[in-house]
This record gives C-alpha cells, sequence and structure tokens, in this order.
C-alpha cells in the first residue's frame, strides 16, 4: 500500500499554532518505516492522521492514490491496522473479547462476530504466545501482557499496514525486547509498518526507512543506514551518541550514548543530594 | 496453525463454558418471568384463583363460551394483564436503554436520564395537566417534551464540544436543570387544590394510567422497535464503550452509531415516561444486576437486561399494587427495592464496573 502525504498540516486548536507543517512524504509499498523524534515533536498526530483518526486542516494523505478523506471508517480499518498506547477500558472485557473486537471492521453494525471471527481472535492471541489469558479480565493482566492483546487485535484486523505509537513504552526491558522479537517475525512487505519510537535502535531492527521529526517539520528521511547518523542523533536529541556495527550473533548496528566520565560523577552527585 | 486450529475445535473450553452459562442464565430468567408474570394475575384485592385464570384465558383466546363472570375477564385482562404487560414493556425498554447509554458514555454510573429525556417529559407532562387535563394530551406532551429536551442537549453537546461524549454529558445536565426549573414554574403557578397534587402524582410514576390497549399498542410498539434496534447494535457498543479514537480505528462510524442509539433510547425512554411517569433506578440497578450474571460484554448483557428489566418491574409494581390499601407510587418502591440491591451489588463487586 501506498501513502503519500501532500502539504500536510495539522492543529488541533489554529490558534496554538501547527503541531506539523506542510510534510512532504512517500511510503512506498512494502516499506516499514520508523518515525523518531523527540517528545512533543508531533510523532503521534502524524500517526494519527496516517490512521484517519484525526484530520488535516490543509494539505491531503493519499492511500493507494485515493483521498483518505473520500474513504469510509471499515474500509480505512480493514487497510490500516492502529495500535494506540494502551489504556484502560471502563469495562472488564476479557481478553478474548477486546481481541474480537479487532474484526469490527469486517462486521456488519447489526451484526455479532461469528464462529470464524472467533477463531480468528483465538490464532492471533496463539501467535503473540497468549492464547492462555483469553478468559482473564483485560484490565487485571500487566502492562506488557495488554501490549500483547492489543497486537492480537491488529492481528485479526488483518490489515495490510500497521501503525503502531511507541509500543515498548510499557514494557520493561525483557518484554520489550520479546515484543519486538513477535513485530520482526510479523512485519514484512505484505504487513508493512509504520511506528513511532524513542530508541533509533528500533529502526535498526525493524524498519527500512526513518523520518525523523523536530519542531513540526521532517529533518531527515531516508534509508535507515542514512539516517541513523551519529551526527543526525545530535541534532536530533542534543546527546552525543556513536553508531556502532555489533559482529557475532548480533549482526546489526546498535546506538550507543557517549557520557564523560565528569559529567557522569556530576549527575550521581546531584542525583544523590 | 493448523494443529493449533485442530485444537480449538477439539477442546471444549472455558468461552464455550461462558457461552452456555449466558444460555443458562437467559433460559432461567424466562422461567422467572413467566412464573412472576402468573403470580402477578393472581394477586391484587379481587381474589381470583390460577385454574379461574386459566379458564378466562382460554375462553378469550378460543373465543369459547365457558359462562363465566363478567367481572373475571374484567379483571385479567383490563386490570391486570393490560398492566403487567405494560410493566414488563417499560422495564425491559428502560433497563436496556440504561445498558446502552452506560456502554456508549463510558461510565457504569449513568442511567436513561442522562441527556434529560426525563426532566423534558416530567415539564411536558405538568404542561399537559395545567392547559387541560386530559390523559392523551399529558401523554403527547411528556412524549414530545422529552424528545425535545434530548433534541437540545445533543445539538447544543455537538456544536459546543465537537463530537464529544463530554460535550453530550455537560450539555444534558444544563438542559436537565433547564427542564427542571421550568417544571417548577409549572408547580409553582398550578392551581394548588386540583392541578398541583396530579403534577406530583404523576411525578412519582404509576402504571395505572395505561387506560386502553390503544395506548398499550402505540407505546407498546415504540419500546419494542426501540429494543430491537438496541439489541441489532449490540456488539458494536463494546467498540464504542473502548472510546472514539479507538472505535474508530476499529472502522466504526462513530458519529453515526452513537445517533442510532441515542435515538432509539430517548424513544424508548420518552415512551416508558409518558405513560408511567417518572421512574429511577431501573436503567441504573439493573443493568449492574445483569453484569453481575453474564459479565460486561454488550452481547449478552443487553438481552439479560431485557429480561431482568421487565421482571423487576413487574415485582415492583406488584408491590406498588398489593403493599397497602391504596396504591403505591412506582418510584418510592423502585427505590425502595432499588437502592438495598444496588448498594448491595457495589459491595459485592467492584471490579465489574471499576
Amino acid at each position: 500500500m501506498n501513502i503519500i502525504l501532500k502539504d500536510a498540516t495539522f492543529a488541533y486548536d489554529p490558534a496554538l499554532g501547527d503541531i506539523f507543517t506542510r510534510i512532504n512524504m512517500a511510503v512506498n509499498d512494502g516499506d516499514s518505516l520508523c518515525l523518531l523524534g523527540p517528545n512533543g515533536c508531533g510523532k503521534t498526530t502524524l500517526l494519527k492522521c496516517i490512521g484517519n483518526l484525526l484530520t488535516l486542516n490543509n494539505g491531503s494523505i493519499l492511500v493507494d492514490n485515493k483521498d483518505i478523506r473520500h474513504i469510509p471508517h471499515n474500509e480505512i480499518a480493514r487497510k490500516i491496522g492502529y495500535v494506540p498506547q494502551i489504556h484502560i477500558p471502563t469495562f472488564p472485557f476479557s481478553v478474548l473479547e477486546m481481541v474480537l473486537m479487532g474484526r469490527s471492521p469486517h462486521i456488519g453494525t447489526f451484526s455479532a462476530p461469528s464462529e470464524e471471527d472467533i477463531q480468528c481472535a483465538e490464532e492471533s492471541l496463539h501467535t503473540v504466545g497468549i492464547l492462555h489469558l483469553k478468559n482473564r479480565p483485560y484490565t487485571m493482566i500487566s502492562g506488557g501482557e495488554r501490549q500483547l492483546v492489543m497486537f492480537a487485535r491488529v492481528l485479526c484486523q488483518k490489515p495490510s499496514l500497521l501503525l503502531l505509537d511507541e509500543p515498548t513504552s510499557h514494557l520493561d526491558y525483557g518484554n520489550s525486547i520479546r515484543f519486538l522479537d513477535i513485530l520482526e517475525k510479523i512485519v514484512t512487505p505484505e504487513m508493512p509498518v509504520i511506528m513511532t519510537s524513542h530508541f533509533p535502535d528500533h529502526a535498526f531492527l525493524i524498519s527500512q526507512k526513518v523520518a525523523v521529526m523536530k519542531d513540526g517539520n521532517i529533518i531527515a528521511f531516508g534509508s535507515t543506514d542514512e539516517v541513523i547518523t551519529e551526527e543526525n542523533l545530535q541534532t536530533i536529541y542534543n546527546i552525543e551518541v556513536k553508531v556502532i556495527y555489533l559482529d557475532g550473533p548480533v549482526k546489526r548496528k546498535v546506538c550507543v550514548p557517549i557520557r564523560k566520565s565528569g559529567e557522569n560523577a556530576f549527575t550521581l552527585k546531584a542525583f544523590n543530594n | 496453525m493448523l494443529a493449533a486450529k485442530l485444537n480449538f475445535h477439539s477442546n471444549e473450553d472455558s468461552s464455550d463454558l461462558a457461552k452456555k452459562k449466558w444460555r443458562g442464565v437467559v433460559i432461567a430468567l424466562i422461567v422467572l418471568l413467566t412464573i412472576v408474570v402468573i403470580a402477578s394475575i393472581t394477586l391484587g384485592r379481587y381474589s381470583i384463583s390460577l385454574s379461574e385464570i386459566v379458564r378466562v384465558i382460554a375462553a378469550k383466546v378460543f373465543s369459547l363460551d365457558l359462562h363465566l363472570p363478567q367481572v373475571q375477564e374484567t379483571v385479567v385482562f383490563n386490570l391486570r394483564l393490560r398492566r403487567i404487560i405494560a410493566a414488563m414493556l417499560v422495564g425491559a425498554g428502560i433497563a436496556v436503554s440504561g445498558a446502552a447509554f452506560q456502554g456508549v458514555f463510558r461510565n457504569p454510573l449513568v442511567s436513561p436520564d442522562i441527556l434529560g429525556v426525563a426532566a423534558g417529559a416530567g415539564f411536558g407532562a405538568a404542561l399537559g395537566i395545567i392547559i387541560s387535563g386530559n390523559i392523551a394530551v399529558i401523554q403527547v406532551l411528556a412524549f414530545a417534551m422529552g424528545m425535545v429536551a434530548v433534541a437540545l442537549s445533543w445539538g447544543i453537546g455537538k456544536s459546543v464540544q465537537g463530537d464529544s461524549v463530554l460535550g453530550l454529558v455537560l450539555a444534558g445536565i444544563a438542559i436537565s436543570s433547564l427542564f427542571t426549573a421550568f417544571l417548577s414554574l409549572m408547580k409553582y403557578s398550578a392551581d394548588p387544590y386540583e392541578k398541583l397534587p396530579a403534577i406530583l402524582f404523576w411525578l412519582m410514576g404509576s402504571l395505572n394510567k395505561i387506560i386502553d390497549n390503544t395506548l398499550l399498542i402505540t407505546v407498546g410498539s415504540l419500546i419494542i422497535i426501540g429494543i430491537i434496534v438496541l439489541l441489532a447494535v449490540r456488539w458494536k457498543i463494546n467498540v464504542l464503550s473502548l472510546g472514539d479514537e479507538e472505535a474508530k480505528s476499529l472502522g466504526v462510524n462513530t458519529t453515526r452509531l452513537r445517533t442510532i442509539i441515542i435515538i432509539s433510547c430517548t424513544i424508548v425512554t420518552a415512551a416508558a415516561v409518558s405513560i408511567c411517569g417518572i421512574i429511577g433506578w431501573v436503567g441504573l440497578v439493573v443493568p449492574h444486576m445483569g453484569r453481575m450474571l453474564v459479565g460486561p460484554c454488550h452481547k449478552r448483557l443487553l438481552p439479560v437486561c431485557v429480561l431482568l428489566g421487565a421482571i423487576f418491574l413487574v415485582i415492583v409494581d406488584d408491590i406498588c399494587r398489593c403493599a397497602l390499601a391504596a396504591e403505591l407510587p412506582l418510584s418510592i418502591v423502585t427505590a425502595l427495592v432499588g437502592v438495598p440491591v444496588f448498594l448491595y451489588l457495589i459491595r459485592k463487586r467492584r471490579k465489574n464496573w471499576s
């Protein structure tokens, strides 16, 4: 699926200024994209616009050359699966009921899920490895498990593009690595992903393309190797980072922040006070 | 994956158990409703036995001439059965509207009155009592003003806060207060010997206002149509209850679905309130009882609320008819029965609505 952004501009309240301004970008069929940028740069907002959860003030977003505003909600949801940052719903639906809601774009307003839908939901739970949780209330499982439930839900939605908003933000170190492993297996040219992240390492793991946002603009866009450079990371986050290729079992680039010993001592002292 | 698929089929797991449990609950409630209805026909000041009731009904249904006293037929059909049917419809309608509204507004403490339907209907009825006193005028005005109040809340909520639930709730609170003020004005200006007591009694609610079958059929069909629409969209209420953004990302046209639900609930509630006055608690308590029995999934919850609401109001109305020599108003008994049940539920199980 092709996604093309033309002069995309968005503001929650025009009086308070744009969140992002005149963004032009094209994500080709089969490419996965990682959106990086500091807090408050507009990554999540841009992702929501691509998922048609928010409407641009100016410009347009084309999905397979069709303006997203002219595509009905359920048709978009069959093509684009959006995974929000997790929150707890009002009602304690079971894990299976939560995942079943992923079938919603395939089920008419006046219908309910069929046996096949239930089976599809169970298969998705099996894929992410939490079928055993299916009858537990979604409100009473851990944050890591909730993230996996949301992921199972988007899988049974069967979209051709995934949108993930900081998918590892609520996960501990081990769970975020396990989650990325599952993600790596699922993301294919048939189902690519556009995800926001705070970790440039994620780009090396998952995506072919990287876009860097700062102050509502795209300041760098291109292949992961071109964009994730030491200079760019310095510009984005104002810290010094070393990008190193790790051989052995890893076989990919990693980012390592550099801190001078004096600075470290200072930070520790400040922390102790 | 294939092995896993086979496993899903051969393994009778607990989701099937949940389904079986739901079926069991529904069947038990249908049996209970039948028993309550039959028992309710026998209850009342004019004593009539079960076998006499069977004969009266058989005579009517099969057009037999069994030489039964005319008074028995009048009591069974015109006094008791009509009233029991009305209680079932009103109870079912208000309970199911309450459950649907709690889902739409993502808040288990919401009742069907949240958008001002009760305040509007109360004002409409008071207006009707003052300008005419004719029961048809009162009922039509109550229904119309209930609809007007919700339409105002909806329009204002939409224009003030975009298309959001918060805007609707705030507008609903404001419009309810406004119509309550209009109602107070009506009471204040009403003739204190004749009109004022009529207004007060109307507001306390009663099922003795269903005076003929035409009225019951008209109001009953409105309620039934509303219930059918709500039952048809019940699974999508789950998705809507996750919040607008998430529901949109799951392909739901939130504005359209919410409109369908609000219109259906309002027709049901306005119709119910217009024939029997203001009834509190049913729309709040019955959905909680339902969730205790079958969990929060609206696909299972709404049918259970239909049955539970019907049973609850038939029993409440029996108490109204039979507890004292004079008839008790509905709202007093719904609160006397509903409040203890509600307090028991929130003590017993917080997790199903926290």
